[in-house]
C-alpha cells in the first residue's frame, strides 16, 4: 500500500488529529530528509554554532576567535567564556542595554502604528467589491516586491533637509525654515511602517475576509455604539490576524538593521545596528554572537507565539479537512 | 439609515484607499520621475534626460551585480520551490510525525526572524564548515544560494502548503485505484494541481533572493556582490539619480509581474467559479437522472457534443416546455378563481370518500400486495408479469433516452439556461397547479357526482368539519377517490369530448416523452372512449401499471383498450417528465373546456396520488373478483 494512500486513510480514520507516527515508512522520511536536513544543518545548527562562539572570545586569527575546545598536552580543555555576556550587561556606557530597550521601544511603538494604519486598510481590502478588491490587493502588495533598499532611498529623498515633503511644507507656509526629518526617530518609523505594512496587512486581511459581518449588523440592531461593536465583535474574530501581524511586524523590527541606517541619525542606535557593527566594523565575532543570542532570548516569547498561531493555523486547517 | 451607513463606509473605504495607495505609491512616483531628471540633485528638477539610464548601462559593477543577483534568485527560486512542496507534502499529507514541532518551527522561524540573526547564524555555519570542507570556504554565489534557500523555503511553504490543502484527496485516489504509482500521482495528479502555487511561490522566493540586503551581506566573499549590496553601498555614500534609473527598472519588471499575476489571479477566480457553476450543475443533472430512473446506472456524460439535428429537437423540447409552462400558468390562475365556488359543495363529497375509505380498509389483503408493487422498480407483478416487467423495462430506457436528450441540452451553451428555466419555472408552477388541481379538481368530479346522485343531506357545519378533517387526514385517498369518481362518471357518460381530451392528453405525454407512441395512443385512445363498461378491469389494470412506477411512454402504445385512460395518467407519474407532461395535458385540457377537471384530473389526481389510486383499483379488483 502506498504512502499516499495511507496517509489518505490515516486522514480519514484518525481525522488527522491524535494522529501517531509509527506507521511511517521510508518513504514518507524520504520524502521529509531534504528540507528537514536542510533546515537543521542551515538553520538550526548555525544557531547552536552561534550559542559557542558567543561562549569564546575575540581574536586576531582566523576565524577571529578563540577555539572553545583546546588540546594541551594531550588533554581536553573546554574553556567557556561569560565575559562577552557579563560585558553586555554591566558596559559602563550602557550601549548594548539601552539599544536593547530603544529597539524594543522602537519595534512596539512601529507595531502599533501598523496596526492602526493597516486595520482600516486590510478592512477596506476585505469589505471592497471581489473585482476590485483584487486590483487593490495586487497595489497594496506591489510596492514590497519592490526593492527594499529602493524604497528606503526613496524616502531619503521625500524626507530631506531639501526634499519634496520640507518643500511642499515650506511652500504652504506651515514652516518657514526646513524641518530635520532624516536622521531622526520619526524617519525610522516612517521607514519601519512603509516597509512592513503589508506584512501586516495580509493577515489582518485574512482575518477580516472570515469575519462574520451579520454580528456587527446584530449588534447596531442591539443599539451598540460602533466603537464598542468593533471592540466586541470584529477585535475578538479578527484576534488571531492582530497577533499575527503584530508578530511579523515587531520581530523583524528588532533586529532591523537598513533602516535605523539610511534613515535613523545617532540616536536612532537599534540593536541590529550593534551586532553589524560588532561584526563588520570591530569584527568581535564572540560578542555579536553574544549581543543575537540575547535578541533571541527576547523574542522568544514573540516568536512562539507566532508558532503557535501557526501551529493552530495548520490543526485548524486539517481538521476541517 | 441604513443606507446611509452603507454610502459612510463606501466613502470611508474610498478615503481609505486613496490615502493607502498615496502613500504608498508617492515616494516610488518621486523616485520614477527623478531618475529623468538632467540634474545630478536628486530633490532638483531641471530638465529631461535619460542620461542617467545610459550611464546606468555602462556601469560594469552594477551589470555584473545584476547578473549575480539574477543568477543566485534564479537557483534559489527553483530550489526552494522543490523544498516548499515537500515540505507542503508532509505537512499536509504526511500527518504527525516524529519531529513534526521542530519542522514546523524551523519552517516558520525563518520568516520572523531578524535578518541580521539569520545572517550572522548562515555566516557562522560557512566559516565552521569552511575549515572541513573547501566548497563552503569561498563564500560567493553559492554560499548566498544555500543562505537564500535557507529563508525562502519557509515562506515557498506556506505559499504551496495553502494551496496543498485545497486539494480534493478522491482524484488521487482515483489515478491510484487506475493502478497509478505514487510517483506518477505527484507528477500526473498532484504536480499540475499546484502549479498555480509553485509559481506564485517561484515568483516569491526569486524576488526575496533578488531583494535581500542583509543576509547577503553577511555571507558573501569579496568578490560576490549582489545587486542590492551595491544600491547600499551606493545610497549610504549619497543620492544617486543612477539609483533613481535602476529603480525605475526595477519598479517596472515588477509592474509588470504584478500585472500579469493579477491577470492570471482574476482567470483563475473566473476558472473557478465556472468550475463551481459546472459542478452545481452536474450535481443537479444527477439528482434529476436518480428521480427519473433510480436504478438506471447509465452515466450521462454533460459535454458531450450535440448534433445540430439533435441540438434543434432539444430546442423544439425546450419551447414546447416553455409553452407548457405558460399554459400551466393560465390553467392555475383559473384553477385558483374556481374552488371558491365549489368550496362547500366540498362537504358533500364526504360521503362518497368515507365509504371508499372504508372500502379501503377493508380489504388488507390487497394493501398489503400492493405496499409490495409499489416498491419502485420491483417489478413483480401476478398474471401478465412478464410483460410488463418488459414493457416497464423499455419503457424506462427510452424515458432515460428522452432524459439524456435533455441532459446533453442543457450542456448546451445556448439551451442551457432556457432549459434550465423553464423546467424550473414549468416544475415550480405544475407543482402549485397540481395541488391545486387534485384538490379543486377532485371537489369539482365529486361535485359532479354529488349532482349525479344528488341525495345527499348530511349537515352542512358537520360535513364541513368532516371534509376539514379528512382534507388534512386522507388527502391522498380523498383525491384518488374522486379520481376513481370522476373516472366513472366520465366513462359511464362516454361522452366524445371526453374521448376526445384524454387522447389529447394521451398523445402530448407521448410527444413529451418523445417517444413515437403517439398514433398507436391515438389509436387506442378512441376505442377506449367508447368502452364504458368494464372499468373495473381498468381499475386493475391501472394497479398493475401503478406497481410498475417506471414505466413511461412505450408503454402507452401497447396498452389496450380501456388501460389508455389509467396509463395515460400513469405515464404523467412515471418520473422526469411528470411535471412538463401534466403541463401539456393541462394545456391540453385546457382547449376543451367542458371537461377540463375529468381530464385534468385523471393526470394529476393519479400522479400525486399514485398508491391510493392502486388502492382503489386493487379495492375494485377484489370486489370483482
Amino acid at each position: 500500500m502506498s504512502f499516499i494512500r495511507r496517509a489518505f486513510l490515516q486522514k480519514r480514520v484518525k481525522g488527522e488529529v491524535g494522529m501517531t507516527n509509527h506507521q511511517h515508512t521510508w518513504r514518507d522520511y524520504a520524502l521529509i530528509v531534504l528540507p528537514y536536513l536542510w533546515m537543521i544543518l542551515f538553520f538550526l545548527l548555525p544557531f547552536l554554532i552561534i550559542f559557542k562562539i558567543s561562549l569564546s572570545v575575540s581574536e586576531i586569527a582566523s576565524p577571529p576567535y578563540s577555539p572553545l575546545v583546546t588540546f594541551e598536552d594531550g588533554a581536553m580543555q573546554i574553556i567557556l567564556h561569560l565575559e562577552n555576556y557579563t560585558f553586555i550587561f554591566t558596559d559602563p556606557e550602557g550601549t548594548y542595554i539601552r539599544s536593547y530597550l530603544k529597539s524594543i521601544q522602537v519595534a512596539a511603538f512601529s507595531t502599533f502604528l501598523c496596526l492602526i494604519i493597516g486595520y482600516p486598510i486590510a478592512w477596506a481590502l476585505a469589505t471592497a467589491k471581489p473585482a476590485m478588491r483584487n486590483v487593490l490587493f495586487m497595489l497594496v502588495i506591489m510596492p514590497s516586491w519592490t526593492s527594499f533598499v529602493v524604497r528606503i532611498y526613496a524616502w531619503m529623498t521625500l524626507l530631506k533637509r531639501d526634499g519634496l515633503i520640507n518643500d511642499i511644507l515650506m511652500a504652504v507656509g506651515i514652516i518657514d525654515h526646513p524641518i530635520q526629518m532624516l536622521q531622526t526617530d520619526f524617519a525610522v518609523y516612517v521607514g519601519i511602517v512603509y516597509c512592513y505594512l503589508p506584512y501586516m496587512v495580509l493577515p489582518l486581511f485574512s482575518a477580516l475576509m472570515k469575519v462574520d459581518y451579520s454580528l456587527i449588523e446584530a449588534a447596531y440592531d442591539l443599539g451598540c455604539r460602533p466603537i464598542k461593536t468593533f471592540f466586541n465583535t470584529l477585535i475578538p474574530q479578527t484576534k488571531s490576524g492582530i497577533l499575527a501581524g503584530s508578530m511579523l511586524v515587531f520581530i523583524p523590527a528588532i533586529g532591523e538593521y537598513v533602516i535605523p541606517e539610511l534613515l535613523g541619525g545617532k540616536n536612532s542606535i537599534l540593536i541590529g545596528r550593534i551586532l553589524w557593527q560588532e561584526f563588520f566594523n570591530n569584527r568581535d565575532w564572540p560578542l555579536a554572537s553574544a549581543v543575537a543570542i540575547v535578541m533571541l532570548i527576547i523574542l522568544v516569547i514573540p516568536i512562539l507565539i507566532f508558532y503557535k498561531i501557526e501551529r493552530k493555523e495548520q490543526e485548524g486547517l486539517n481538521a476541517r479537512k | 439609515m441604513l443606507a446611509s451607513k452603507e454610502r459612510n463606509s463606501t466613502i470611508m473605504r474610498a478615503v481609505i484607499i486613496v490615502l493607502t495607495l498615496i502613500f504608498l505609491y508617492m515616494p516610488i512616483g518621486i523616485l520614477v520621475a527623478y531618475s529623468f531628471n538632467e540634474s545630478r540633485m536628486v530633490t532638483v528638477w531641471t530638465e529631461f534626460s535619460l542620461k542617467w539610464y545610459k550611464e546606468l548601462f555602462q556601469d560594469a559593477a552594477i551589470i555584473k551585480a545584476v547578473g549575480i543577483s539574477l543568477f543566485v534568485a534564479f537557483f534559489t527560486a527553483c530550489t526552494s520551490v522543490v523544498i516548499g512542496t515537500l515540505a507542503a507534502f508532509v505537512l499536509v499529507r504526511v500527518g504527525r510525525f516524529k519531529g513534526e514541532s521542530l519542522f514546523v518551527l524551523l519552517m516558520t522561524a525563518p520568516m520572523v526572524l531578524p535578518e541580521v540573526i539569520t545572517g550572522l547564524a548562515l555566516l557562522l555555519i560557512f566559516v565552521t564548515l569552511g575549515s572541513q570542507f573547501e566548497f563552503f570556504a569561498n563564500r560567493g554565489v553559492w554560499a548566498i544560494w544555500i543562505a537564500h534557500v535557507t529563508f525562502t523555503s519557509a515562506y515557498t511553504t506556506v505559499v504551496i502548503r495553502s494551496r496543498f490543502r485545497e486539494l480534493d484527496v478522491s482524484i488521487e485516489e482515483a489515478a491510484m485505484d487506475l493502478g497509478a504509482g505514487p510517483i506518477k500521482v505527484f507528477f500526473a495528479v498532484i504536480l499540475p494541481a499546484l502549479m498555480p502555487s509553485e509559481v506564485a511561490a517561484f515568483l516569491l522566493a526569486f524576488t526575496m533572493s533578488m531583494d535581500d540586503l542583509v543576509v547577503t551581506s553577511f555571507i558573501a566573499g569579496p568578490d560576490a556582490t549582489t545587486l542590492p549590496m551595491l544600491i547600499f553601498s551606493s545610497v549610504r555614500r549619497g543620492l544617486s539619480p543612477e539609483i533613481n534609473a535602476l529603480a525605475t527598472i526595477i519598479v517596472f519588471i515588477v509592474s509588470i509581474f504584478t500585472f500579469f499575476a493579477w491577470l492570471s489571479m482574476v482567470k483563475s477566480q473566473k476558472r473557478k467559479k465556472a468550475d463551481a457553476a459546472k459542478a452545481a450543475r452536474a450535481e443537479a443533472v444527477e439528482q434529476n437522472t436518480h428521480f427519473m430512473a433510480p436504478h438506471g446506472n447509465e452515466s450521462i456524460d454533460p459535454a458531450k457534443k450535440l448534433s445540430d439535428n439533435e441540438m434543434k429537437l432539444l430546442m423544439e423540447q425546450v419551447n414546447a416546455l416553455k409553452e407548457g409552462r405558460d399554459i400551466a400558468n393560465e390553467v392555475a390562475q383559473k384553477l385558483k378563481s374556481l374552488p371558491e365556488a365549489k368550496r362547500h359543495v366540498a362537504a358533500d363529497k364526504m360521503e362518497v370518500s368515507d365509504i371508499d375509505d372504508d372500502e379501503t380498509n377493508d380489504e388488507t389483503e390487497s394493501d398489503k400486495s400492493n405496499e409490495v408493487e409499489l416498491d419502485p422498480g420491483v417489478v413483480e407483478l401476478e398474471g401478465d408479469g412478464q410483460d410488463w416487467a418488459d414493457l416497464a423495462r423499455k419503457a424506462r430506457k427510452a424515458s432515460l433516452d428522452a432524459y439524456r436528450a435533455n441532459v446533453e441540452a442543457e450542456t448546451r451553451e445556448k439551451t442551457n439556461e432556457a432549459m434550465i428555466s423553464a423546467l424550473g419555472e414549468s416544475a415550480r408552477t405544475t407543482t402549485a397547479v397540481t395541488r391545486l388541481a387534485s384538490t379543486d379538481v377532485a371537489e369539482a368530479g365529486k361535485a359532479k357526482v354529488v349532482d349525479l346522485e344528488s341525495k345527499d343531506s348530511k349537515e352542512d357545519t358537520v360535513a364541513h368539519q368532516k371534509a376539514h378533517q379528512f382534507a388534512k387526514d386522507q388527502a391522498q385517498k380523498e383525491s384518488a377517490a374522486a379520481t376513481k369518481e370522476a373516472a366513472e362518471v366520465m366513462i359511464s357518460s362516454g361522452s366524445n369530448t371526453v374521448s376526445s381530451t384524454t387522447k389529447n392528453s394521451i398523445s402530448t405525454i407521448a410527444n413529451m416523452a418523445g417517444i413515437g407512441g403517439n398514433n398507436k395512443a391515438n389509436q387506442a385512445a378512441p376505442k377506449q372512449a367508447t368502452t364504458t363498461s368494464s372499468l373495473e378491469d381498468a381499475k386493475a389494470k391501472k394497479a398493475a401499471l401503478k406497481s410498475a412506477m417506471n414505466q413511461a411512454i412505450e408503454q402507452q402504445s401497447k396498452v389496450t383498450d380501456n388501460n389508455s385512460l389509467e396509463s395515460s395518467s400513469l405515464q404523467s407519474a412515471t418520473g422526469g417528465q411528470a411535471t412538463t407532461a401534466s403541463s401539456l395535458a393541462l394545456k391540453k385540457t385546457n382547449k376543451a373546456p367542458s371537461d377540463t377537471f375529468s381530464a385534468k384530473d385523471i393526470t394529476k389526481a393519479t400522479t400525486d396520488q399514485a398508491k391510493s389510486l392502486t388502492d382503489k383499483a386493487k379495492v375494485v379488483d377484489t370486489t370483482k373478483k
